[in-house]
């Protein structure tokens, strides 16, 4: 059976998250979005470690990645992801405050697959994760999950 | 040959005596051969006789000796004197002959006289007068030889008087006078014998020329001139006169009274002529002579002026070293008269050092026979003084010195400055010296000085390096502070947007959430919160792009600021339809700078000049280049220039700085960083940024960019 893949949220504050899922809510998307709240998080949730050992083993269909986040850094997070074989196919957005020139260089020469600053406005908040929902889970394609 | 010489080399009685010995050796000639043109020389005239002949033969050859003998050799003198002797002899035998009437056979001896002619009382015996005649050359001759005064006078006068004798022989021919009484029975005087005679007369009597009578002839003076010149008349006119008296008398012409009355008056007009005419040239040698004189004794005084007016002392000395003439000058230096320094020496009146010491150069100098400079001293009121004595030998007309001549001049001044003078550059030298020695220590000091400097230098080197080192590690300082303040506003722009994102967020979903349930008040409340935090986010962003401003690089390139200028005021016109905007732009240059960032510059300008005329029915904006500016050939100043409400001059000093407003945000809405931002920016191309105003009168913002596109970070 082809399974809903779900959506991976890295998150570390939690109204960030509360107001990401409000959002996508927004959209009313089937997929589930799995949060997680730290970098290290992240990386065990993506490689079946610590609480997440024994988690399904469905690649998510997209990764929303923070950059600032305690532990290890979005951008950390990011080059595992992409220069992983398994994981690099899996389309990553940096979904994030910072609008330091660096972050979005270092971002994009890793491979990130869209940077999106959040808006301060709530209004263009909202329509700009609306608009990531609609884009990468209905009008794009994704690719194959690896572990079915 | 002149006078003076013909008489001292005594020509007449060489002549004489040779023409003696001559005449004497014919008349012996014609006696041996018999001729009778020889012994009697016009036929019939009575002959010569043979110890006529012999005697000139001795007086000839004595004459001869006589002026030969002033070569002082006795044998001449002796044989001289035996010849005179020998005619006294023959002479005397010849007159006791004639008066005792015996015959000693003296006159037949050599030559027999065979006949006996008219005028020859006794045969080969001369002539009585021949004979008293050659006694006296025998005593002139014999007188000559002393060197007495009288008795030179006596041997002329002797000469004279046989003279005198032949003389009368002599006219007595010429006037063919018969001598028939006394002693003119006896035998008669030959022709020849009376012209030697004459002969001889000049011979003796001009043997001692400067002597006695003949000396009237001989000298140069007036009474010889005289004598010279009346002689010849006094011999010759009488003569002549008495010649042609007896040849009138015997033509029958006239008588012996009126012959002697011509003889008598025309002889007296001859030589009173002849003295009267030899008187004018007397006469007129004598004003030449005093003329001459009188140039002597002018010279002579002039000379003396000279002499008398020179500052230098002049004298002159004989040979013994006496003075023979002093000038004044002498007279007033030593004090001395002249009539009592004439014939004194120096040793009478100097101490004798010094005396020797004169005589010394007087000797040297007569020795070197030329002109000497000496240096002398002298004593001169008891002071000593230095002369320069140039001391020259005098010489006679002979050639021979006879005295000496000094010129001395005072030198004590002279030396005294060349003293001083010598005394001044020794000075000067030790002057010089010291002044040399005094550089030499400068120059050492300043070596050191320099040495010292070159020390410090490289201290201040070493500070420098120290300064530098300090400077590159507070950059690094800086520079990690930087990073620091980097991280700082890095975290800023992220988690001070989380929470007003956050607020916004919540607020939009308590709204959707209540559906409008909410009473006014609180809607009011949600209201002011969510503008809150969107002011606040406007407040994060333009925080963070003032610090980006400040750490971004430059990127320089031309830009041209009018296109540049143009396209904005272009975006603005759009959104300002409704406002009525006069632009004034003027031509802008081309600079080098970072494009982005003046473009912010220029917005921000050109929005505050926007937003403070806003009020205005009419707004002005002037944007271009001041001229006024003090150094435009080092940068270019740009204004831009609204009629806008202006701000208080007081405040300019707060008006770029960040967060400064100088209106309230209900006027005019703005956080107060654009002017923060744009002096930021200018700054950093190494340009000044200021601004004019008068309240409500708009105001004028300037900013210079240098031309050299020197930056200034």
């Amino acid at each position: 059976m082809n399974k809903i893949r779900h959506i991976l949220l890295a998150e570390d504050n939690i109204n960030d998250a509360e107001l990401t899922l409000e959002a996508l809510s927004e959209n009313n998307l089937a997929n589930e979005v799995v949060v997680v709240s730290d970098g290290a998080e992240t990386l065990d949730y993506l490689y079946y470690q610590g609480n997440y050992r024994s988690r399904e083993p469905i690649d998510p269909i997209l990764i929303l990645l923070d950059i600032k986040m305690p532990k290890v850094n979005g951008i950390e997070v990011l080059r595992k992801i992409k220069s992983d074989e398994k994981l690099k196919t899996i389309p990553v957005i940096m979904l994030t405050s910072s609008r330091e020139e660096k972050d979005l260089v270092d971002s994009y020469k890793l491979g990130v697959n869209a940077y999106v600053v959040k808006p301060v406005d709530f209004e263009q908040f909202l329509y700009a994760v609306k608009q990531i929902g609609l884009f990468w889970l209905v009008i794009n394609q994704a690719p194959p999950n690896k572990n079915i | 040959m002149d006078k003076e010489n013909f008489f001292q080399k005594r020509l007449f009685t060489k002549i004489a005596a040779v023409l003696a010995i001559l005449v004497s050796s014919f008349v012996m000639a014609g006696w041996i051969f018999d001729i009778d043109i020889l012994k009697s020389v016009v036929p019939g005239l009575v002959s010569m006789k043979v110890n006529t002949a012999i005697c000139f033969s001795l007086v000839g050859t004595s004459l001869y000796l006589e002026q030969e003998r002033f070569r002082n050799n006795k044998y001449i003198s002796h044989i001289s004197l035996l010849l005179i002797i020998a005619t006294v002899f023959i002479t005397i035998a010849t007159l006791f002959q004639y008066l005792s009437g015996y015959d000693l056979g003296i006159d037949q001896l050599i030559v027999k006289e065979t006949s006996l002619d008219a005028r020859t009382s006794h045969l080969g015996r001369m002539s009585p007068i021949t004979a008293i005649s050659f006694l006296f050359v025998a005593g002139s001759l014999y007188f000559s030889r002393s060197k007495n005064k009288y008795s030179i006078y006596l041997s002329q006068v002797f000469a004279l008087i046989f003279g005198q004798i032949a003389l009368i022989c002599l006219i007595s021919y010429v006037y063919g006078a018969e001598l028939s009484y006394g002693i003119s029975r006896f035998t008669q005087i030959a022709i020849h014998t009376v012209i030697t005679f004459i002969f001889i007369f000049f011979g003796v009597f001009f043997l001692h020329p400067n002597q006695a009578i003949a000396s009237i002839i001989t000298s140069n003076h007036y009474g010889t001139f005289l004598a010279c010149r009346l002689l010849p008349f006094a011999i010759l006119i009488p003569f002549v006169f008495g010649f042609l008296r007896l040849v009138g008398e015997r033509m029958g012409f006239y008588g012996t009274t009126f012959g002697i009355t011509l003889y008598c008056s025309s002889t007296i007009a001859i030589l009173v002529l002849a003295i009267l005419w030899q008187s004018s040239i007397l006469n007129k040698l004598d004003i030449d002579r005093k003329n001459k004189e009188i140039a002597l004794r002018e010279s002579e005084q002039r000379l003396q002026a000279i002499l008398d007016n020179s500052t230098a002392i002049i004298f002159l000395k004989d040979l013994e070293g006496r003075f023979l003439l002093i000038n004044k000058q002498f007279e007033k230096m030593f004090l001395i008269a002249r009539q009592e320094l004439i014939g004194k020496t120096v040793y009478d009146f100097f101490p004798k050092k010094l005396a020797d010491c004169y005589t010394d150069n007087d000797l040297q100098a007569i020795k070197e026979g030329k002109a000497i400079e000496y240096e002398e001293d002298a004593l001169q009121n008891g002071e000593e003084h230095t002369y320069l004595a140039i001391k020259f030998p005098l010489y006679n007309p002979q050639g021979d010195v006879y005295g000496l001549a000094g010129i001395s001049t005072d030198i004590t001044q002279r030396k005294q400055i060349e003293k001083e003078l010598k005394n001044t550059k020794e000075k000067l030298e030790e002057i010089v010296k010291e002044r040399t020695r005094e550089l030499a220590e400068t120059n050492k000091k300043l070596r050191l000085e320099a040495i010292e400097n070159k020390k410090s230098q490289e201290e201040i080197k070493k500070l420098n390096e120290n300064l530098e080192k300090r400077v590159i590690e507070r950059t690094k300082q800086l520079e990690t502070i930087n990073k620091e303040l980097e991280a700082f506003s890095y975290s800023v722009s992220h988690d001070l947007r989380a929470p007003l994102r956050h607020i916004s967020g919540f607020i939009e979903l308590l709204k959707k959430n209540t559906n409008n349930n909410l009473s006014e008040k609180g809607q009011h409340y949600i209201k002011v919160i969510s503008e809150a935090s969107k002011k606040m986010g406007v407040l994060i962003d333009e925080l963070l792009s003032f610090s980006r401003m400040g750490r971004s690089e430059l990127r320089n390139a031309n830009v041209d600021l009018e296109k540049m200028v143009e396209k904005l005021v272009k975006s603005y016109q759009e959104s300002l339809k409704d406002r009525k905007i006069t632009w004034c732009i003027e031509k802008l240059p081309i600079v080098q700078a970072d494009s982005a960032m003046l473009e912010l510059v220029f917005n921000n300008l050109i929005s505050n000049a926007l937003k403070y005329s806003g009020k205005k029915s009419e707004t002005k904006i002037e944007i271009g280049i001041d001229l006024t500016s003090n150094n435009r050939t080092e940068e270019v100043i740009i204004f831009v220039r609204d009629n806008g409400v202006g701000f208080d001059m007081q405040y300019v000093d707060k008006l770029f700085g960040v967060f400064q407003r100088l209106h309230k945000t209900e006027e005019f809405e703005g956080i107060g960083i654009g002017l923060a931002n744009v002096r930021r920016i200018i700054n950093r191309h190494g340009g000044r940024t200021w601004a004019e105003s008068f309240l409500g009168q708009g105001a004028t913002f300037y900013f210079s960019l240098p031309k050299n596109g020197e930056k200034n970070e």
